[in-house]
Order: C-alpha cells, then structure tokens, then sequence
C-alpha cells in the first residue's frame, strides 16, 4: 500500500539514479556544479566527465577538489600509460598535479615533433623551388646556329626558277581563298603533308625547296604555244603535279593518267600539254567521285617545314 | 480500517511549488516519497498533515517532474517481470538534472 514493493516485483531505479545518469552523458556541458554537493551524489557523475571537465568544474568549485584525487588518477593512466610511474611521492603531490605534468611533457614532446617536421619540409620545399620552372625576362639561348648560313651563289637560272615559282604560289591569302578549287583536283594522297615530290621536281627540275602546291587554274588548257613562258609551264607542270602518283584510280582526275606515267622521269611537261587538250577542260569536268576519306586527310595548311619564310634554302 | 484507508489514500494532495503553481496528486502517489509520507503522515503534527498540503520548496518544473516521477512509480512498481515498462530517463532532461538530482535526493525518491 505504501511505497514498498510488493514482493516479486521489479524494482524501479530511482529518480536520483535516474538524475545521475542523465547528467554523466552531459556532463561536459556543464559549467559549474555549484555549492554543497555531497560526495556520494556526485560521485559517479564525475567519474564520466573528460579532463577538462573536471578541470573547469574545480576551478569553479575548488572543494570538490577534496573527492577527486583517485578520479585523476584514472584520467592520467587512460591519457599517457607511457609516461605513467605510480607516484612515489610523500602524499603531498596529487594526481592532479601529475596530471598537469605528464600533460605538459607531452605538448612539450609533440612541439618539439612539428618543429621537426615543419624545418624538414622546408628544406624539402626549398630543394623543390630549385628545380622549378622560373619566371624570368631573359631570353634562353638560340638552341642551335642558323644553319642557312651564307648560301652558295645561285646561278642565274636558279634564281629565275625560285622566282618563278614564288609568283606561281602568290601571295598566301590569295592561295588561301582557292581552296576549293584545290579539292577539285583532288588529291587523295594519305602522305600528302609530305610535298608531292617527284611531280613537282621534276616540272621545276630545279632541285629548291619551293614547293608548288597545286592550284586550278580555272581556264582552258594551255596551248602547246604558251609552253615557252616558264610561269604557264610551271602552271602547267603544277596541275599535273597536283595529282601524286599514288593517287586512288577513281579520284583520279582524267588527266592524271598520262601525269601518273614515270613521275620520276624527267621529261619535260610539253609532251603532255597536247593530252591536255584532248581532255575536257578541268572546270568542266563532271565531279569526281572523291573518296570522302581523303578530305579528312588533306592539310589545309602547309607543313611547318614547307612554309615561306623566306629561309635561304640549301640549293 | 482498511476502507478508511484506501478512502484517504485516494485523496488529493497538494504539492505547492516556489513560484506559485499547484500540483494535485493522489495521496497514494505521493506516498511514493519517503520525505512526503512523513510529512502526510496523519499521525505527524505537522501541518501538512492536516491540510492535505505540501509546500515543496522548489520550482514549479521541479515539482512536476517530481510528480510524474511519483506517478510512474506507483504504476509500474511492482510490476511483474515480463511486463513493458517506458524508459524513464528520456524524461528527464539534462538542464533540470542537476536540479532534480538534489530535490530527488532530498525528497527521497
């Protein structure tokens, strides 16, 4: 009827177990205890609270001090086992004062550790910055002498064949904006960054480096007669040339044929200017079939190496 | 006897808290605290005992967890093994544990 428990019942924890329970979980938010608490109530709500905790709360409450000398001794076994040595003292220094020692060591020992490794990767850092890449304004040195060097005198044909060849190729933008005409001629030369070779040298027979790339001229074949002017020649010869040797059968323009015959020979494009004729003029032409492959590999743009630039080539 | 009994038991107590709330509690249930029976005691002369009053010298949070405390006990105490009984200590909140620690204490409960 009372408060007591019948027999065979359960047995309620009590609110003051209840209370003591809840404020060990929460212990570390807690500021200060206040005054007068009885050892036995408090007890196990410090036995779960963290170092700094129980340092704040006797800094707050200095006689709960009076309770808690075996409490630090736990927290300095849990916090530094190494450094631990069972007190040997008179009973004058508490667990407490060991505690701040052990504490005070150890920063002691992880400052010295950063300061280490702090100065090591200096050193590292500094090693690196050394063999970094450098902003400077000093040229570096020329990688090699020009290797043009004083040309051999060129005779005067020579010089009329690269002049020749230079007015044939234009002015850059104006080749520019024939590129189209280009396509016409067609050249599906995979290897066509190369300079189409032995066509070309062998309409200019000139051993330069002038390339003439071709270009169709959009007029009537040239007349045998005009043969004789070295230009149209080269005109001629360039169309020809257009067409490498290794060109696809059926992206062959119809001229082809008889400019695909000895490439490397060296005749003289004359004999070829009368097939010319014979053929329908260029322009007129039905639309090849074009592999539409080659497109992909045709460079629109001259190779590095090929550009004009004015180099003095080695003749 | 027993019938007087059981009618006081189902009395109402007052449970008075410091800033002027009243807490009404069956006697039986607050019987639950050693410190109030002896108070409610009717053979006491204190004066509580004639009133039907107690007059807990606590906040008004206090005292109702005090009383909801004395409630659960007097339900579930006792009870047999195999039966559910709530968890208590989700109640209890931890800004009054403090607080409630002492009152608990003091009031024996």
């Amino acid at each position: 009827m009372h408060a007591e428990s019948e027999p065979g019942g359960r047995k309620l924890p009590t609110l003051v177990q209840y209370c003591q329970r809840v404020a060990s979980a929460h212990v570390n938010s807690f500021e200060r205890l206040g005054e007068g608490w009885p050892e036995e109530l408090i007890r196990p709500i410090l036995n779960s609270c963290s170092a700094e905790t129980l340092w704040r709360l006797e800094e707050q409450d200095p006689y709960i001090g009076a309770y808690t000398d075996d409490i630090w001794e736990t927290i300095c076994q849990k916090a530094y086992p190494t450094l631990f040595q069972p007190l040997e003292h008179s009973g004058s220094e508490t667990w407490k004062d060991e505690f701040a020692r052990c504490k005070e060591e150890h920063e002691m020992r992880l400052e010295k550790a950063a300061a280490n490794l702090r100065e090591k990767r200096q050193r590292d850092e500094e090693r690196r910055k050394e063999t970094s890449i450098k902003i400077t304004d000093q040229l570096p040195p020329p990688k090699r002498a020009r290797w043009g060097g004083p040309a051999p005198p060129k005779t005067l044909f020579q010089k009329t064949r690269s002049e020749a060849a230079k007015l044939q190729k234009g002015v850059f933008g104006a080749r520019m904006a024939r590129q189209s005409f280009q396509r016409r001629t067609v050249v599906s030369n995979a290897a066509s960054a190369k300079p189409p070779p032995p066509a070309t040298s062998s309409s200019s027979a000139s051993g330069s480096r002038v390339i003439v790339r071709t270009v169709t001229v959009p007029r009537k074949p040239p007349p045998a007669n005009a043969s004789g002017s070295a230009p149209v020649r080269a005109g001629t010869g360039a169309r020809m040339s257009a067409v490498p040797p290794a060109s696809i059968p059926a992206a062959a323009p119809a001229a082809s044929p008889p400019a695909a015959s000895p490439p490397a020979s060296s005749p003289p494009p004359m004999p070829k200017s009368p097939d010319d004729r014979s053929l329908p003029p260029p322009p007129l032409r039905p639309p090849q079939k074009k592999n539409p492959a080659s497109a992909l590999f045709m460079p629109k743009h001259r190779a590095y190496s090929q550009l004009p630039r004015g180099v003095q080539s080695k003749s | 006897m027993q019938a007087e009994e059981q009618d006081k038991m189902n009395e109402w107590v007052r449970l008075t808290s410091t800033d002027g709330y009243d807490f009404l509690v069956k006697r039986k249930v607050a019987m639950g605290s050693g410190t109030l029976r002896n108070s409610l005691s009717a053979e006491s002369s204190f004066s509580e005992a004639l009133s039907n009053t107690c007059h807990i010298n606590e906040r008004a949070v206090i005292v109702e967890k005090l009383c909801e405390y004395l409630s659960y006990k007097s339900l579930y105490d006792g009870a047999k093994k195999n039966e559910e009984i709530p968890d208590f200590q989700d109640r209890v909140q931890p800004e009054i544990s403090l607080e409630l620690l002492v009152a608990a204490d003091y009031y024996d409960v």
